[in-house]
């Protein structure tokens, strides 16, 4: 089947502990912690952990040596953090216009990849919790797709004039990099302080 | 991007680890024995643990410490916050980290001359005394940025600096440096065929000739109205699938001219096609076809299209029956370059 719409970045964090003399007291876990802040909004490391979780076993069956897995991992987590940025500027700026995904919209989105996929909506959801993510938590990925959906019609597609010779390739490749300047700008305008 | 200050000596001031409310004893690992704050200096114990709803004898639980940090975090007194556990002979604990903001103490603002510095103290929505957000200040950096941009000074750059005045206050000093007044060289239209340059120049929002016209500076508010302006003229030309992009401005190289162009996608003339009256009509479809005022085969016209239905209303009120809406629906023909006219009349 094919994806289900999920970007394939895998990141594990492996809290990395200063090394203490045996009579040292037993050290502190960091439980959770803030690991990016977005405007007035924050990213924690259990948002981080949730979002990778799909995709650890994923990595774990790729065996490849353990040092190639820790640079893989280092950089898929750059990598989700960054588009967990990006989705948390989307939703600031989708709020701030009223703009929002309901229910009934993430059902209908949810039909149409099951149905892309020739599978039924359980088949589907079953076929996520496969991969380690929840029904709940595919469905808001769904949202967010829908979302980022809707702010390319609203605030990217008007900036575009589309030539009838473009192929349709390349015209989702001119989508894209429109939406990468409108995500840039987003960026620009924002306060963003990254702490992995 | 702008760190907030740290001073050297804050560490000093930094007040131990201290529970918040009872500690217990237990032996379950997955119960807490003692819930603490860490981190504070200006904030009071209390004042932390407020926006804390773990406590101990709780079950450890994720999802509410998770909660407990975007609650201290909404507090705007810390901006960092983090959660630790530790096993100690009597259980678990749970200890909130905090890193507190420093207050902000005063506002400098350097190099400002064109535009008077309460007036642009105006602008910031900073408070002495508040807690310092940096996201704040940047924003009020930014803002000052604009306003001198909107007041015609293109290259005017701000620049914003943090510094310690005391361990818990900062300073924070924009530093303007204003570059010259530019004015508009040039503005001009692209992408022209059906209309002219001459129909579209007065549609140029100029507030009265002090903006967007040659040797007046450049207004981005009133260029969007214009925008605005030139589309309904364009689809009062037919021009039914026509574009207006966002100005194009050009900064000459000693700052002070600005070449201004509005790049315009006309697209194909539509005429119009079939017309259609639909719901709750009052008259003969001729009655209707005389109000509005356009028929089969002239090019489309959005304005009179506008004033036509008010004329329709008019003869339903005359007749008693008044309609609640009248909506028009278009249905473009690409190939045959015109626009079939359904217009809906819906009953009150």
């Amino acid at each position: 089947m094919r994806a289900l719409g999920v970007p394939l970045v895998v990141a594990t964090l492996i809290a990395s502990l200063p090394t203490r003399a045996a009579a040292d007291p037993p050290p502190s876990d960091v439980v959770d912690r803030i690991v990016a802040v977005v405007g007035g909004n924050i990213l924690l490391l259990s948002d981080l952990r949730a979002r990778e979780a799909p995709f650890l076993s994923k990595l774990e069956h790729d065996k490849a040596p353990a040092a190639e897995q820790a640079v893989q991992r280092a950089q898929m987590e750059k990598e989700l953090l960054s588009r967990m940025v990006d989705e948390t500027l989307e939703a600031a700026f989708a709020a701030a216009g009223h703009v929002a995904v309901g229910p009934l919209e993430i059902d209908h989105a949810e039909a149409a990849v099951a149905q892309q996929n020739s599978l039924t909506v359980d088949q589907l959801e079953d076929e996520a919790l496969k991969q380690g993510m929840s029904r709940r938590d595919y469905r808001a990925e769904l949202g967010r797709q829908v979302l980022e959906g809707k702010l390319v019609q609203t605030e990217v597609l008007p900036h575009l004039h589309r030539d009838p010779k473009l192929s349709e390739a390349d015209w989702i490749v001119l989508l894209e990099k429109e939406r990468g300047h409108w995500l840039e700008e987003l960026r620009r305008s924002t306060h963003i302080d990254v702490r992995l | 991007m702008v760190k907030a200050p740290t001073p050297d000596s804050l560490p000093a001031l930094l007040a131990d680890a201290a529970d918040c409310g009872p500690v217990t004893t237990t032996t379950d690992r997955a119960v807490l024995a003692a819930v603490r704050v860490r981190g504070n200096a200006r904030l009071a114990k209390n004042d932390v643990c407020r926006s804390i709803s773990v406590r101990a004898g709780d079950h450890f639980d994720a999802a509410r410490i998770a909660s407990d940090i975007h609650a201290l975090w909404d507090t705007r007194a810390f901006d960092d916050v983090a959660a630790e556990r530790k096993e100690a002979g009597s259980g678990a604990v749970l200890t909130y980290v905090v890193r507190e903001r420093p207050l902000l103490g005063h506002v400098v603002i350097e190099g400002a001359a064109a535009i008077p510095v309460n007036t642009l103290r105006s602008i910031l929505r900073l408070h002495d005394g508040d807690p310092l957000d940096v996201a704040d200040v940047e924003s009020a950096r930014d803002a000052i940025r604009a306003l001198y941009m909107e007041s015609g000074y293109r290259s005017a750059k701000v620049e914003l600096l943090l510094d310690p005045a005391s361990p818990m206050t900062a300073v924070a000093t924009f530093k303007v440096d204003e570059g010259p007044l530019a004015v508009i060289g040039t503005f001009a239209f692209t992408g022209l065929s059906v209309t002219t340059d001459k129909e579209l120049r007065p549609l140029i929002e100029t507030r009265k000739g002090t903006v967007n016209v040659p040797g007046s500076i450049y207004s981005e508010s009133a260029a969007a109205r214009t925008m605005l302006f030139v589309q309904a003229h364009l689809y009062d030309r037919g021009l039914l699938q026509s574009s207006v992009d966002p100005p194009v401005v050009s900064l000459s190289a000693d700052g002070k001219s600005l070449a201004v162009t509005m790049a315009v996608h006309e697209g194909p003339v539509y005429r119009i096609g079939k017309i259609a009256f639909v719901g709750a009509l009052a008259a003969d479809k001729a009655a209707y076809l005389r109000l509005l005022g356009q028929k089969t085969g002239d090019v489309f016209n959005r304005s009179i299209l506008v004033q036509a239905f008010e004329r329709i209303q008019a003869m339903h009120v005359k007749l008693g029956k008044p309609v609640k809406d009248i909506s028009p629906e278009t249905e473009l023909d690409p190939e045959k370059k015109t626009v079939a006219l359904t217009i809906g009349l819906a009953p009150p």
